[in-house]
């Protein structure tokens, strides 16, 4: 907060809204981590056919919604001052959208179906084809027309001190990630315990 | 300085989100292994 409040530089033309750049790509990365561990989660568990993977899939993917929930947020907060609207169907807003309603979709998966094997084997599938448009999102503003800034331009591009400040913002959040995947795949670890437990409860004592 | 004001409202919302997010995770963890212990002990009773 310090380095984006302090250190880092206002830019040019938008001024000191600018800042919530950082913030905004940071929660990004942290939603594509989300995302990322989900993918090859559910990945290995139809392999393996293991609902350790499973739960490791749907903690980080909910990790991943919250993360892109704050992402649309902040872009609409920085949309508002700089475009003069909350939204417009960009190709970037536009992608990423659509991966929030293909997450949404994958938990409404796991809630509607009851049976614990076909739950864990419909959500990966989703969460595994969901994920092709995480590039899709990164391309969307080279791909097509779009009024969303890139990071990468031709003879251009973002200040060193601006690029240290998101460097070091980036790490704090991929650090913050870590911890809340950890910390929600132990509760999904519980939950499976619990689940075990209580089976065992019935057996014995009826 | 109104912008500032506007900069830092939105951060404080994301950190609000992340770090409610973050205590709602913490107290699952606390009243699930609760949870596990009584379940524990109960069956070898």
């Amino acid at each position: 907060m310090y380095m984006i409040f302090l250190v880092a530089p206002a830019e040019r033309i938008m001024g000191d809204v600018q800042r919530i750049f950082y913030l905004h790509v940071s929660l990004a990365v942290s939603a594509y981590i989300g995302f990322g561990i989900l993918f090859i989660a559910s990945i290995l568990f139809l392999l393996k056919k293991n609902f350790y993977w499973d739960s490791l899939a749907s903690s980080a993917g909910e990790v991943g919604i919250v993360f892109s929930t704050l992402v649309l947020i902040t872009g609409m907060l920085w949309a508002r001052p700089v475009w003069n609207v909350w939204w417009t169907w960009d190709p970037r807003l536009v992608s990423m959208l659509i991966l929030w309603f293909i997450y949404c979709g994958y938990f409404l998966i796991r809630k509607a179906v009851p049976d614990r094997y076909k739950k864990a084997r419909y959500s990966a599938v989703i969460g595994i084809i969901g994920f092709l448009d995480v590039p899709v999102v990164r391309l969307a503003t080279k791909w097509w027309r779009s009024i969303h800034p890139r990071l990468e331009r031709e003879g251009g591009g973002l200040d060193p001190v601006m690029l240290k400040v998101l460097l070091v913002s980036m790490f704090t959040f991929i650090l913050f990630t870590s911890l809340i995947v950890y910390l929600r795949f132990r509760v999904s670890l519980q939950e499976d315990k619990i689940e075990y437990l209580m089976t065992e409860m019935e057996e014995r004592h009826g | 300085m109104g912008k500032l004001f506007y900069l830092f409202g939105a951060y404080s919302v994301a950190w609000l989100v992340l770090m409610a997010y973050l205590l709602v995770t913490i107290r699952r963890i606390n009243r699930l292994d609760e949870k596990i212990t009584d379940l524990e002990q109960f069956i070898r009773r």
